[in-house]
């Protein structure tokens, strides 16, 4: 805390030093002529009881000081398992998604063998490159193998090895062409 | 063994710092009719001049470990009560505006005004008016230290104490003066 000393007046001085304040009045003006106040009584008690009181406040401030302190502790320790526990929760949740992704990704490559990954809508907005005749060709290409698994699904039914490699190998240049497609229409 | 007043007031210092009563009375008897008369012409009622009292010697003797011997220890006390006034009185609140200042024309006092006349002029300024008023005229403080105090700036507290001394002139001026 600052500490001021006054300028212009060295009353405290003076009188700290037991100088006589008659001889200090310094001013023709009134303001050194101000009335002077008398403490009331009874003010020293009121002091005193108040200074008795003392470590009894500080020691109930440090018993509020140690409760806030306390308080803190368990709110911060409540905060830090919370966040735990959410953390724990949310990886092991993520690691069952991640497993479930990977099974349907799964799921997905083997169906991609039997389904189409070329969607005839790209050709509407794009009907210029659709209309090329390389892009004709690979279109048509890609009709006849359909049209070969087609043929080959009630055939591959009995499980003959042979057939099943011929049916793979016809998934797959259905892959490889519509693949072709998608980046002649990406490309443009 | 006679003391010197200086060496009187170190040792209700160390009396003091030691927590002794009876050397926190004597401190105490020393300073109380000063000090009661600096919180009473600040706060202008009794009752919340005793309050700035209590406050304010309790904090002395609470924080006598900080008086450090460098100003004079009624000077001391006195910063310690002005606070302790100023809290109680914080609720009116100083305007921070920038009016002319006028603050270096002396007051040009009437010959026949008392101290008495005067206090009831000064008693009738705003609390604001009147703190600059009597933390500048009175107890001696430059603007800078009021403003520190106060916690208003230095034009703040200019401009305070020169519509306090056109308010005062006013008022003695109704008063016959």
């Amino acid at each position: 805390m600052p500490t001021f000393k006054a300028q212009g007046l060295n009353f405290w001085e003076i009188f700290d030093n037991g100088q006589n304040i008659e001889l200090i009045t310094r001013f023709g003006n009134p303001i050194s002529d101000l009335p002077q106040k008398i403490a009331p009584e009874g003010l020293w008690e009121s002091i005193e009881a108040r200074l008795a009181k003392g470590p009894k406040t500080r020691q109930l401030r440090s018993a509020n000081y140690l409760a806030r302190v306390a308080a803190a502790a368990v709110t911060i320790l409540l905060i830090g398992s919370g966040l735990l526990f959410i953390k724990h929760h949310y990886t092991k949740k993520s690691m069952q998604q991640r497993i479930a992704i990977k099974k349907i990704n799964a799921d997905h490559n083997n169906e991609t063998d039997f389904r189409s990954i070329w969607n005839p809508a790209l050709c509407e907005s794009n009907p210029k490159i659709c209309n090329t005749v390389f892009f004709k060709e690979l279109d048509k290409q890609l009709m006849d193998v359909k049209g070969e698994l087609n043929l080959m699904e009630p055939v591959i039914q009995n499980g003959d090895p042979q057939m099943m490699k011929y049916y793979y190998r016809l998934v797959n240049l259905k892959v490889e062409i519509e693949k072709k497609m998608i980046k002649i229409i990406m490309e443009s | 063994m006679v003391l010197s007043n200086h060496g009187k007031i170190k040792k209700i210092v160390q009396g003091c710092l030691k927590n002794d009563r009876h050397f926190q009375k004597m401190l105490f008897e020393m300073y109380k009719d000063a000090m009661y008369t600096l919180t009473f012409r600040i706060l202008r009622n009794e009752e919340l001049a005793s309050d700035a009292m209590q406050e304010g010697f309790v904090q002395v003797f609470t924080g006598i470990g900080n008086y450090r011997f460098e100003s004079p220890l009624g000077s001391w006390i006195k910063t310690i009560m002005i606070r302790s006034a100023l809290k109680i009185m914080k609720n009116e609140p100083f305007k921070n505006d920038s009016e002319p200042e006028i603050t270096n024309i002396p007051i040009e006092w009437d010959q026949n005004l008392t101290g008495e006349l005067l206090d009831q002029a000064i008693s009738q300024l705003s609390p604001g008016y009147r703190t600059v008023f009597l933390l500048v005229e009175v107890e001696g403080y430059n603007h800078k230290e009021v403003a520190g105090m106060l916690n208003i700036s230095e034009g703040t507290s200019k401009s305070q104490l020169s519509r306090a001394k056109v308010i005062l002139q006013k008022k003695l001026k109704e008063l016959g003066f």
